[in-house]
């Protein structure tokens, strides 16, 4: 317990290094941030009554603003430390410690996300609540539902990361395991558009998947959009899954390890 | 203190053929390895590129699963226990690093104390210790990326040792070092092995290394083990001529006497190749002196080098 804490910690030191990143992501994020609602306020507009799959404007521009505040959080575009070791064949130093690969690997992603959450998540939500009206949550209690489904979907995307990493032990490269990394992700996890846009037989499959889990479930707590406990529910069997498949891969990743340069 | 028996490791390479096609082959990266290490011993294995030092290594620090014989390494099976002797053995990757790379080392070092469960007081002396023999104290405070690599080199030794462990794997340690970082890093293992009975087994291409380091030699080739003993007597058996040189008064034609061979002359002087068992030298300097006029003499010794690179050639009996 004591490891994770210091793990964390020092993950967190290392990401706020590179403080000329985080500041032109910021910028990026933000710029975007603006785009996304342009866009969305025009389709709305434009729809009959005005709503799309029960999203007003205000739900709109803060789904908008809130998955740009966590997209960094739980790394919407992938993260490839461990594919980039396996590549080079460092991996083998890891495998040295007396600690679980998944578990020295989630408490740094702890410390990333919680230094993303800082640094990346606020300043967003802050821009979109200054620009325009976003629906808030109603009380502490859903405030609180939120923190513990954004805990889950750091988790949730940790373990389908660690596995699309992992499965650079067969494949040896990341680039193609990257691509299909982010087109579920950025289409299945609610990024690109909200789930609850897409025909109702596509968005019930995609509630159940777990890049759902990672992004649009928090996203539906804040809305308080259907039952928060089944959301939630929901949530924690993901992580379950996701880090008990994680686990068995390693093992599998283990006993087949070549490696690469000797 | 390492028991290595029947130890094999075969990998499967795929070879393209043509754009669609693949082949598959077994390719044996270790063999048939077999030894023991007792406790406290330093121990040098060496062999050429590919001979499969570096598997055997990963095999015994439960890196990488054996295909077949057994490990074990400090009474654990490595591949079996590898969390466990993991607390129990340090292991530095010459080429490799395990510090973390953005932060200082100093933060690396705290971060071992956590990970190995090291007590406040223990950790502080040992890395006392290790800082004050390696001259670490300047750089303690600088990003891990920016150490020279000497400097990253003597970093990665200390996070070896900070737990204390009973065995120590080295894999290259002195690659790319400069002469003075070098002798540094002897140094040091010279004396965890002396003063604290640290069992060490390193492998090299370093000649240097092996002459200054190892008392035992593992040598091995094509995932074979095909010699191991003393330094001294790896000469002995592979090459058993010694050669005398001399520095006549008056060049002349090659000496011809019994038991030695002239095998080279440049003017007055010629290089005389005798059997060190068959030969005594002092005999063979008397009979040469009474059949020529000598100004100088030596007698040369095989080194380290020619006996390897003729190991290695495989130009062995």
């Amino acid at each position: 317990m004591r490891l994770g804490w210091e793990l964390a910690r020092r993950e967190f030191q290392r990401n706020s290094a590179y403080r000329a990143a985080t500041v032109s992501g910021l910028f990026t994020n933000t710029v975007f941030g603006f785009l996304r609602a342009a866009v969305l306020i025009a389709a709305l507009r434009s729809a009959r009554g005005g709503r799309i799959g029960g999203y007003g404007m205000g739900e709109a521009l803060t789904y908008t603003w809130l998955t740009q505040s966590l997209l960094m959080v739980v790394a919407v575009w992938g993260w490839n430390d461990i594919a980039l070791r396996i590549q080079t064949g460092d991996i083998a130093t890891d495998f040295l410690r007396p600690y679980g690969l998944q578990s020295w690997w989630l408490a740094r992603d702890g410390g990333r996300a919680a230094y993303q959450l800082i640094a990346r998540g606020v300043f967003p939500l802050f821009t979109g609540w200054i620009f325009y009206s976003l629906i808030w949550p109603a009380n502490a209690l859903r405030w609180l539902a939120f923190s513990v489904s954004v805990v889950l979907a750091v988790v949730v995307s940790f373990g389908v990361r660690f596995i699309m990493n992992l499965l650079v032990f067969w494949t040896l490269d990341w680039r193609g395991v990257s691509s299909i990394h982010n087109v579920l992700m950025s289409v299945c996890s609610g990024m690109v558009l909200p789930v609850a846009f897409f025909p109702h037989g596509v968005s019930v499959t995609l509630r159940a998947l777990p890049w759902y889990q990672a992004l649009q479930a928090p996203i539906d707590v804040f809305l308080s959009r259907g039952d928060v406990g089944n959301v939630i529910g929901v949530q924690v069997l993901w992580v379950i899954a996701t880090l008990a498949a994680g686990r068995g891969l390693l093992r599998l990743a283990h006993r087949k390890l070549v490696v690469q340069g000797g | 203190m390492i028991e290595v028996a029947g130890l094999q490791k075969s990998f499967t390479v795929y070879k393209r053929r043509s754009a669609l096609r693949r082949s598959r082959t077994t390719v044996a990266a270790v063999e048939d390895v077999t030894f023991s290490v007792a406790a406290g011993e330093m121990v040098g294995y060496v062999g050429p590129n590919g001979a499969g030092k570096s598997t055997t290594i990963k095999m015994l620090t439960g890196i990488l699963v054996p295909s077949a014989g057994s490990v074990t390494v400090s009474g654990l099976v490595p591949s079996r226990q590898r969390v466990e002797l993991a607390r129990r053995i340090g292991v530095v990757f010459g080429q490799r690093s395990q510090l973390w790379w953005d932060l200082p080392l100093q933060d690396s070092f705290d971060l071992l104390k956590h990970l190995y469960r090291v007590e406040t007081t223990a950790h502080r002396e040992q890395l006392d210790e290790c800082i004050e023999r390696l001259e670490m104290q300047e750089f303690l405070s600088v990003p891990v990326r920016q150490l020279s690599l000497g400097q990253r080199m003597r970093g990665e030794l200390t996070a070896a040792l900070l737990h204390r462990p009973d065995v120590v794997f080295l894999d290259e340690p002195t690659i790319g070092l400069d002469i003075v970082s070098r002798a540094k890093v002897r140094e040091f293992l010279s004396a965890l092995q002396r003063e604290r009975g640290t069992t060490i087994m390193l492998t090299t291409h370093d000649l240097g290394d092996i002459e200054h380091l190892c008392s035992r030699l593992l040598v091995i080739d094509h995932g074979r083990v095909i010699y191991d003993g003393a330094l001294a007597a790896l000469r002995d058996r592979f090459e058993p001529f010694r050669t005398l040189v001399v520095d006549l008064a008056v060049a002349g034609p090659a000496i011809e006497i019994d038991g030695a061979v002239v095998v080279k002359i440049e003017g007055p002087r010629q290089w005389l190749r005798f059997h060190r068992e068959h030969t005594n030298a002092a005999d063979l300097v008397a009979r040469v002196a009474a059949q020529v006029e000598l100004l100088d003499l030596t007698v040369e010794e095989p080194g380290i080098e020619d006996v390897i690179t003729k190991i290695y050639r495989g130009e062995t009996p």
